[in-house]
């Protein structure tokens, strides 16, 4: 048994050949995105390693929740004291501080692609620094700083260069006085770093007296655990509860978490798409390998015939399969391995400097891209080998026509349900109330709803190739017409070629109505939102230094100016719901800021009354004069009275604080910088000459952020919209290319198989071009057919979702996009260049071989 | 339309010095060695011969679906040797009408498709008339709408011939057109074939091994190791048989 299938891998390499592309596609991705993201976390780890090795212990407030390095600040008190402890080489207090944004010679900002731009304290003991001076010394006084090597040759600053720093405090110009490497690189995972000298930092980013953690030296004889201890119980005596001394290693560990759960998002984010073409990648093989065991049910009936049982031809086409799955899935790590070695090299190029030659490949990756790839293949082909088992022995003698299988109702039914499993299972992860493992309840909900609905396919692939196929036949002439019939005459083939093209335009389709629901929601939030003349931020939202609010609130053309911020807090205690907190100038609300407040108390707002919005207030049964709890990471639990419940539909989503409130419950550096700011002219003073003194100084000062109006400001958050949804599409090219491959597959077989068919049209007088043209039409109706598909669940799903949305709070205006006619545009395309190859082999197809084909 | 006996018939097909190679030197087959034979309009020839006598391969030359490796082939005076190979696909559709022994018919068409299809691939449209004289000749009216997968194989081939004839073409080819059906269906088909020659002028050159079916032809043409080994006009059954005897098939 085991000759007749190797012998038949070899008689069907072409098709298998291109079942076993798609699965490599798959495989190479999921592999690819393992292997970039452990490289990348890494890179990271190796990083707060290094810069760690000469901490012995960091000392730093306890938090509630989250970045274990988000507490509040320490006394420098705290620092003389550890001083003190037996075994205690040095205290240093730093101060790692945010934003010190860099603008370059040119007078605009450095930036990475939205990385930190840091500012930090510099060490006297050089043991304990994170990094050295490659090039110069330490900054001393006002007037100096140290920048990171790498953005220091990036743009072209030397040492005694001025470089041009906006913190906190404002813009400066400061002296360069020496050149920061950190380990072995030149650059902290692409964030910007400028030092400065410790009393410096401490002014700039409002920590005069503080600290943002001291770090301690141990005597290389004494015992660590002992000196921790020891460090601990001061810290006890100082504030019980309030502080903890953790080893250098665990530091490292908690640096490189904040920014692994970053890399793990963007992990599962690019997973997603490769465990979507693996699914993709399963119709090919359910399709070749169902069309392989049709083509050799004379082969398998003289098996049987000869004595073979059912369970040996199943297994003769597993092993197949196995075969297909094990090359394809080695093939496809090989192949992420060089992806993740080539965006690396990307990476690196874009300021992500990773040590050379370390690409991790890690057990669990050539495990996960084995197993998935593997079976992904053996388990698609189950039900054709199923197929091939019942082949009667019979067949041998017969001249057996494949028959020609249309939609049974068990089928339609069986997949209406699957569908309707799916969706409950999807709507039940997005609302909470589904299975508790997201992974599962999202992937298996997809994986039902799409299984379910090329069921269901099936009954109405007949229909709708005809309906599609009109204008083909109308005017395509008898190869239109002959196309659509072949489009037709196997509904089950046409609809799961469709269907595998169906997933991925799907997700194109869904993505596009909800970007322009999101387009459309946030210009109308806008809209309402603002009673400002001018908004200024950043593009990528990323915090701007508070200094420019101080600044312009000084212009006499400004009349009114609000900041707004964005944090986050948990309802009741530590371990309670996430929840959204604003904090906004009490003299925005309703001025600058809708919030539809009747009768608004700004004295109570500013003596740190909660705002609550309505939905919010639904939903917990909350009123006016209810005192409730908030947990803050950094300052523990805190109870605060609901002064008003704000009915306007505006960007905040949950609870609003006054500013100082939310610096009191913030002491971060990121959140004390501003995400927003809002500004109206002064009375009789044109918005435009207003507008002219504020850009002036952004222009100058502040080259990171923008200045706009409202109509503005809804074109720049279109603009970032529509850079993510080419993202999306990138991603989802993968398994639109599997699916493409499918229906040059599925065409490829079914010229094969009308060997005799095509010999006889062109007996009687049909040309090459028309035989080519026919192929090509019907490959146009089947990808047609999937992009209708398509279109249509992606539309539904998209109104599925805008309802969750609404259910979680974020109403959504949910928009059917003109845009859309792409996605139909697109499968036409793919249609006539899958069809090219499968079209050039019928028009050369031997005449005389076909029709002698007895 | 009686023309049975005019006297100077014209040449519908031919061939000359007709040679088919398969292999070189030692190991060469000569399928055609040295074929000369003419068509003539209006007439039902028969090319008979046992296995492996060529009667297939020269069918397939003479209707440009296969290439000579020496001498030439006509039909309607035009040389398919220097045809290139879309030429050969338009003489084939406007020149040429097939019947094969199975397999003759697009399933995914109608009876009425395939009957117009040679007409609909040239993009012109079928001469009403002539096709409602043809297919009630072949008796199929009632059976048009009708895809091939519910024909009997009798009522297929009826089909194919009706294709054939309704696009007029200079000559038909039939190769074993009868066989794969019972005695009943192909004495139908053969009686068709005969009254298309008789009363419309269609030339049909059919190949066949049957000494039965070739007795409805007005020729017989004998072939033999890819030669022609003699001919007999208005044949019998009986006679057929004892020519065949003597060429050993």
């Amino acid at each position: 048994m085991l000759r007749a299938t190797i012998r038949s891998l070899i008689a069907h390499k072409l098709r298998l050949v291109l079942t076993a592309i798609s699965v490599v596609v798959g495989v190479s991705f999921v592999a690819g995105t393992f292997v970039l993201t452990d490289t990348v976390k890494g890179t990271f780890g190796d990083l707060f390693s290094q810069i760690n090795a000469g901490v012995d212990l960091h000392v730093r407030s306890t938090t509630e929740f989250g970045d274990a390095n988000g507490g509040e600040p320490l006394s420098a008190s705290v620092r003389d004291t550890l001083a003190q402890v037996p075994g205690v080489v040095s205290a240093e207090g730093i101060v790692i501080g945010f934003p010190a944004q860099v603008l370059d010679k040119t007078g605009d900002a450095v930036s990475n692609g939205g990385a930190p731009t840091l500012g930090w304290s510099t060490y006297d003991d050089a043991e304990l620094s994170p990094f050295f001076y490659k090039v110069g010394r330490a900054p001393v006084g006002d007037a100096e700083v140290a920048l990171d090597a790498s953005t220091a040759s990036s743009h072209d600053f030397v040492v005694g260069d001025l470089v041009k720093i906006v913190t906190p405090e404002g813009p400066a110009v400061y002296t360069i006085t020496g050149l920061l490497g950190f380990g072995a690189v030149d650059n902290l995972g692409g964030a910007t770093v400028a030092a400065f000298d410790t009393p410096v930092a401490q002014r700039l980013f409002d920590r005069e007296g503080r600290f943002d953690a001291v770090e301690i030296r141990v005597d290389d004889a004494a015992n660590m655990l002992a000196v921790q201890a020891a460090v601990q119980q001061a810290l006890e005596t100082i504030e019980p509860g309030s502080f903890e001394a953790v080893t250098g290693e665990q530091n490292a560990e908690d640096q490189a978490d904040d920014l692994n759960s970053i890399v793990d998002a963007i992990n599962r984010f690019l997973l997603m798409f490769g465990y979507v073409a693996l699914f993709v990648s399963t119709y090919n093989i359910v399709n070749t390998f169902s069309i392989i065991v049709t083509q050799r049910t004379r082969e398998l009936a003289l098996l049987r015939a000869l004595g073979a049982s059912g369970r040996q031809v199943v297994s003769s086409v597993l092993v197949e399969a196995l075969v297909v799955g094990v090359i394809a899935s080695l093939a496809g790590l090989a192949l992420g391995l060089g992806i993740a070695a080539l965006i690396k090299e990307v990476l690196a190029s874009g300021g992500l400097e990773a040590p050379p030659g370390a690409l991790k490949l890690l057990p669990r990756t050539v495990i996960v891209a084995l197993v998935s790839g593997i079976v992904t293949t053996v388990v698609a082909a189950v039900a054709p080998a199923l197929r091939a088992a019942r082949v009667a022995p019979i067949a041998a003698i017969r001249d057996a026509q494949p028959p020609t299988t249309g939609g049974s109702l068990r089928r339609t039914a069986v997949g209406a349900g699957l569908a309707v499993v799916g969706l409950v299972m999807l709507i039940g992860v997005m609302t909470d109330h589904g299975p508790s493992n997201e992974i599962i309840g999202a992937g298996g909900g997809a994986g039902a709803l799409f299984i379910g609905v090329s069921l269901v396919a099936t009954l109405i692939a007949r229909p709708c190739a005809q309906i599609i196929g009109i204008g083909i036949a109308r005017f395509r002439g008898v190869p239109g017409r002959l196309a659509r019939e072949n489009s037709m005459r196997t509904p089950r083939r046409t609809s799961s070629t469709a269907s595998a093209l169906m997933i991925g335009l799907t997700l194109v389709t869904l993505v596009l109505v909800l970007a322009a629901s999101v387009t459309t929601t946030v210009a109308r939030v806008v809209d309402e939102s603002f009673g400002s003349d001018l908004t200024i931020s950043n593009e990528q939202f990323v915090p701007f230094s508070p200094a420019l609010h101080d600044t312009l609130a000084d212009l006499p053309e400004v009349g009114q100016i609000g900041r707004f911020r964005f944090g986050q807090a948990r309802f009741g205690g530590p371990d309670g719901e996430d929840v959204g907190i604003d904090g906004i100038d009490g003299v925005a609300i309703d001025t600058l800021y809708r919030m539809g407040i009747e009768n608004f108390d700004a004295a109570a707002f500013d003596a740190g009354g909660l705002l609550v919005s309505e939905r919010e207030a639904d939903k917990r049964g909350l009123r006016v004069g209810d005192r409730l709890q908030l947990t803050f990471a950094a300052t523990g639990t805190k109870e605060l009275a609901v002064i008003a419940v704000y009915t306007a539909r505006n960007f905040s989503s949950t609870y609003v604080v006054s500013s100082a409130e939310f610096e009191a419950n913030f002491p971060q550096s990121q959140f004390r910088a501003d995400n927003l700011l809002m500004v109206k002219a002064s009375p009789g003073v044109a918005v435009a000459s207003m507008r002219d003194a504020v850009t002036a100084i952004v222009e100058r000062d502040y080259p990171n952020v923008t200045v706009k109006n409202q109509s503005e400001l809804k074109a720049e958050r279109k603009e970032q919209i529509e850079q993510f949804l080419f993202i999306f599409f990138a991603m989802l090219a993968f398994s639109i290319l599997i699916a493409s491959i499918g229906v040059t597959n599925t065409l490829a077989l079914s010229v094969f198989e009308r060997t005799r068919e095509l010999g006889l049209l062109r007996a009687i007088g049909m040309t090459r071009r028309q035989m080519r043209s026919m192929v090509r039409w019907e490959a146009v109706i089947i990808a047609v057919f999937g992009g209708l598909l398509g279109l249509a669940l992606g539309v539904f799903l998209g109104f599925v979702m805008a309802g969750i949305f609404d259910s979680l709070g974020f109403a959504l205006d949910i928009v059917v996009p003109l845009s859309l006619v792409w996605v139909v545009v697109v499968a036409f395309v793919l249609g006539l260049i899958a069809a090219a190859l499968p079209a050039r082999r019928a028009a050369r197809l031997d005449i005389l071989n076909a029709i002698a084909t007895e | 339309m009686a023309e049975t006996d005019t006297p100077v018939r014209t040449i519908a097909a031919r061939a000359v010095d007709a040679r088919k190679t398969y292999g070189k030197d030692d190991t060469a087959v000569h399928a055609l060695d040295g074929v000369t034979v003419d068509f003539e309009a209006g007439r039902f020839t028969a090319i008979m011969g046992p296995s492996g006598s060529g009667k297939s391969t020269l069918m397939h030359c003479l209707a440009g679906l296969d290439t000579l490796t020496g001498g030439q082939v006509f039909i309607d005076d035009i040389d398919l040797t220097t045809l290139k190979e879309k030429d050969l696909t338009l003489l084939r559709r406007e020149r040429v009408g097939f019947v094969f022994q199975s397999y003759n018919l697009v399933p995914t068409l109608t009876a009425i498709e395939n009957i117009t299809l040679p007409k609909a691939l040239a993009g012109t449209k079928p001469d009403q008339a002539w096709l409602d004289t043809v297919i009630d000749t072949v008796g199929l009216r009632n059976r048009l709408s009708h895809k091939p997968s519910e024909l009997s194989g009798g009522q297929q081939q009826r089909v194919a011939v009706a294709r054939t004839m309704a696009s007029r073409p200079t000559i038909i080819f039939a190769d074993e057109p009868t066989g794969n059906l019972d005695s009943k269906s192909s004495t139908e088909i053969l009686e068709f074939m005969r009254r298309a020659v008789r009363e419309f002028g269609q030339t049909i050159v059919m190949v066949t091994h049957d000494p039965n079916a070739a007795s409805y032809a007005d020729r017989v043409i004998f072939l033999a190791d890819g030669r022609v080994s003699g001919e007999m006009s208005d044949p019998t059954p009986e006679r057929i048989l004892d020519k065949l005897k003597g060429l050993g098939g």
